[in-house]
């Protein structure tokens, strides 16, 4: 309970700075809605196409769903390689970080709840993908297939947030330069099939891929709300996110744990 | 028991390899002793004045102390804890006063700001509405509560700290030079606040200062550093001639520094 109560004090802090910069946070809602018209735009100048791009019809044959989803799930991706690594960053330059380490609170709790806004805030885009997908431009999306999708949905986060602390515990010890964020946001956008399907990809480089959790995330969600597949369809993206999330998590854990040990003894904690 | 117990306590730092370091790993690392085997005890109801030239160790002997520093060898114990193997329940018994001002949520109000750092130290919901008042009602910020932490002055700002480290009513206070950038009316209303929690409340409390006047008007007992040893320690009187000295050399120090940029 209290765990709980600490995590809502971070979610009420970060969304009262975030509502008290009205026009960015405008803007990022706003950004939604532009990239949904771009894509829809791009979609309509492929209609001539699309039907002879055999690897979308297993997403249901249209690219404005194909790239909607992708779109907007890859940006669970992004949320949780930027936010955690730059949460530690901006309370090392603001000086917050050496007051919150001084309190009773574990700093795991510290580093999960600074990411808990923001998560919240990416599920609020998604969902604004979503609905703007659907009342705007006439996606069709399988409503009856939501269990796998949450359940995707959720393994993702877990998954992402493993290499979001990762990238963390780099920042806690050499301040910047973070390869995690740099190297898995980059490769995921280059071969998990947010733009395009990665069925195109030569056949070694979907191997490569297939190491990725956004192209299991990908795949699965795409399959479960634009063509209905059952939760028992999306087994082996469940599979790969959950050992991923079981392996990630504590190792992710360790490693935090032992940059904050090495960062006390280097007495660089709190510096920048 | 005493609030605070310190003893041989030893912090050697790597310093960070230069250009021509870089080129040769396999050689080890210059260090730095920042704290050459200290020894230190404060009782509950006692303010230890830390004083000392810049560099002396005084910040990072408050580092170790709150835990946001491990030892190389010696022990520290708060209120009985291990600094280094009880870090949690050291917390839970300490206050540190840090006067960055940037330490603070500059967007949000002082109530919202002491709020998530009341549920920090575990004091949720009307706990904390109530503690934050008592807090603010002891050290006059009652009206300043509402406000935008960025509206408020430096000494406002100074009392908002403050107000951070009582929120857990801990029985150690750790102020690291909790009135600089104050002007003289200011600190000495600060220097009130602070006295008033050892006398009324039985704090225990080391104050890192280096203003000797300020050591003088304070504390019960001053400890004064160099080089990251104690170099003397009593009660001002008896080693007044001793703590000037520190500073006279360090003055001297500097200015044959500054001699020789402008010769040369």
């Amino acid at each position: 309970m209290r765990l709980l109560r600490l995590l809502w004090a971070f979610v009420v802090r970060d969304a009262k700075i975030a509502f008290s910069y009205r026009l960015q946070f405008f803007f990022q809602s706003a950004s939604v809605l532009s990239l949904s018209i771009t894509f829809f735009f791009l979609s309509l100048m492929m209609k001539g196409v699309e039907g002879g791009i055999v690897a979308l019809d297993r997403y249901g044959g249209g690219y404005f769903g194909f790239v909607l989803v992708g779109i907007a799930f890859s940006t669970y991706l992004d949320a949780a390689l930027r936010t955690f690594s730059a949460s530690v960053r901006q309370a090392q330059i603001t000086g917050t970080l050496e007051a919150m380490l001084t309190t009773s609170s574990p700093i795991g709790a510290m580093v999960f709840g600074s990411a808990l806004y923001t998560l919240l805030f990416t599920t609020a885009r998604v969902g604004l993908f979503l609905f703007l997908g659907v009342f705007m431009f006439g996606l069709r999306l399988h409503g009856e297939a939501w269990l796998g999708a949450v359940t995707v949905v959720a393994l993702t986060v877990t998954a992402t947030f493993a290499l979001g602390i990762f990238a963390a515990g780099f920042i806690v010890l050499f301040k910047q330069g973070d390869p995690v964020s740099a190297a898995v946001n980059g490769l995921s956008w280059l071969l998990s099939g947010v733009l395009y399907p990665k069925e195109i990809l030569p056949d070694w480089v979907q191997d490569v891929a297939d190491l990725l959790p956004m192209t299991h995330t990908l795949e699965a969600v795409r399959l479960a709300i634009l063509t209905g597949a059952p939760l028992a369809d999306l087994m082996g993206a469940v599979t790969y996110l959950g050992g991923f999330s079981a392996v990630g998590i504590p190792v992710s854990l360790a490693w935090f744990s032992w940059a904050v040990k090495r960062a006390r003894v280097a007495g660089s904690l709190a510096s920048y | 028991m005493s609030a605070v117990e310190v003893r041989g306590l030893k912090k050697t730092f790597r310093l960070r390899r230069n250009k021509k370091e870089l080129l040769m790993p396999w050689r080890p690392r210059r260090t730095t002793e920042a704290l050459v085997g200290v020894d230190l005890k404060v009782e509950r109801g006692e303010l230890v004045a830390l004083i000392g030239p810049n560099g002396a160790g005084k910040t990072t002997l408050l580092d170790v102390l709150a835990t946001l520093v491990l030892p190389t060898s010696g022990t520290a114990y708060v209120e009985g804890y291990d600094v280094a193997h009880d870090a949690v329940e050291v917390r839970r018994r300490i206050g540190y006063v840090l006067t960055e001002e940037r330490s603070f949520f500059w967007r949000l109000t002082v109530r919202d700001n002491l709020m998530f750092f009341a549920a920090l130290q575990g004091l949720f919901g009307a706990t904390a509405r109530e503690r934050i008042e008592s807090v603010a009602e002891s050290i006059g910020l009652v009206d300043q509560l509402a406000r935008e932490f960025s509206a408020l002055s430096a000494g406002q700002k100074q009392r908002v700290a403050i107000a951070r480290g009582l929120l857990p009513d801990p029985p150690v206070l750790l102020f690291d030079e909790a009135t600089r950038s104050l002007d003289p009316g200011r600190a000495e209303r600060v220097r009130r606040v602070v006295r008033r929690l050892v006398d009324r409340d039985g704090k225990a409390v080391v104050f890192a200062t280096h203003d000797l006047d300020e050591a003088r008007d304070l504390s019960d007992r001053i400890v004064c550093m160099a080089k990251g040893s104690i170099a003397c320690a009593g009660r001002f009187e008896d080693v007044e001639a001793e703590a000037m000295a520190l500073f006279v050399e360090e003055a001297q120090s500097e200015d044959a520094e500054l001699h020789a940029l402008l010769s040369s």
